[in-house]
């Protein structure tokens, strides 16, 4: 039973660490995303800046979350956000270059990116609409800072 | 409107139209019911042999059977009638994406139920290695709301996709 009980120890030591070396990454790839050329993403994207914040939303075929989850709340987030942010939706299965571009690794994953094409935010998996929203709020925000 | 990195907008965009109604959960039992499953799966291991097959079969039960018939999500049941009334955990409300952990929820049960019955004929590797996977993927979304599921089908959609493409330079 002890030698079980160190065997949970040590499972759930390693555990942490993975949480840890996640949210690690996570940090990085959104300040390697933030360091990225605007016009590199506009690129993969294959779309042109239209002066809006930017929501960046990919998806897969085969993602359940993203058609019964995802899109209901990107839906609501073009009617509650002020001003509404133009949504790009991306299927990984059909341009996979743009999620290389992302380094998205799961679906759904959001990418906020600012009018002049900056990255403000990136969600792994599910994203809820208040945190879209409050995302959005500081692309428009960061938008007029950088036009000014 | 939606707009699609395929050129498309409008209606015939990926993300469609329409007012949503967003659902929302209660977060705390959730996270309650999954990190009480895990420790059925730990409470199981610890003890080991024949007898560990009784709170594997017990989890994956409550993970099964909770599903179709609410009386039987017995952790849920808890919070809702013990615990938050009594101020023991505070509910916390919000819009979370449930459709894909109900699959993994009927997925994790089913595979629980058989590791019990794998340890009850005495095939214990297999049923630690099956109900540690599942018990992994819990833990990650109960502490990380990391979704294992979602992971695996998008690096298959990828790798799909990633067959079917043109070779450049």
């Amino acid at each position: 039973m002890v030698e079980r009980l160190a065997l949970l120890f040590v499972i759930g030591l390693i555990l942490i660490a993975v949480v840890w070396c996640s949210r690690w990454w996570a940090r990085r790839r959104l300040g390697t995303l933030q360091r990225a050329s605007a016009e590199t993403l506009w690129r993969a994207l294959e779309v042109v800046p239209d002066g809006r914040p930017v929501v960046v939303a990919f998806s897969s075929p085969s993602c359940a979350a993203c058609r019964t989850t995802q899109y209901p709340v990107l839906r609501a987030l073009e009617q509650k956000s002020t001003p509404a942010p133009r949504i790009i939706a991306v299927d990984v299965s059909k341009k996979p270059a743009a999620a290389d571009a992302f380094g998205v690794l799961t679906v759904p994953s959001t990418v906020v990116m600012s009018s002049v094409g900056r990255v403000m935010a990136a969600n792994h998996g599910f994203a809820p609409v208040d945190l879209l929203a409050e995302q959005v709020r500081l692309a428009a925000a960061g938008s007029a800072s950088a036009s000014r | 409107m939606a707009t699609s990195a395929d050129g498309r907008s409008g209606s015939g965009g990926l993300i469609g139209e329409g007012n949503p109604a967003l659902p929302t959960y209660d977060v705390t039992a959730r996270k309650a019911h999954q990190w009480a499953m895990v420790g059925l799966i730990a409470l199981g291991f610890i003890v080991g042999g024949r007898v560990a097959a009784v709170p594997i079969a017990v989890a994956g039960a409550i993970m099964l059977l909770g599903r179709f018939w609410w009386p039987a999500d017995l952790v849920r049941q808890i919070v809702w009638r013990a615990l938050e009334p009594w101020g023991i955990l505070r509910r916390r409300d919000a819009h979370e994406d449930h459709e894909t952990r109900r699959v993994a929820r009927v997925l994790g049960g089913g595979v629980w139920l058989v590791c019990a019955l794998l340890l009850g004929i005495g095939l214990s590797v297999p049923a630690w290695l099956l109900s540690g996977a599942v018990a992994l993927m819990v833990v990650l979304d109960a502490s990380v709301d990391f979704c294992a599921l979602c992971f695996a089908s998008a690096q298959l959609d990828r790798r799909r996709a990633g067959g079917h493409r043109p070779v450049s330079g």
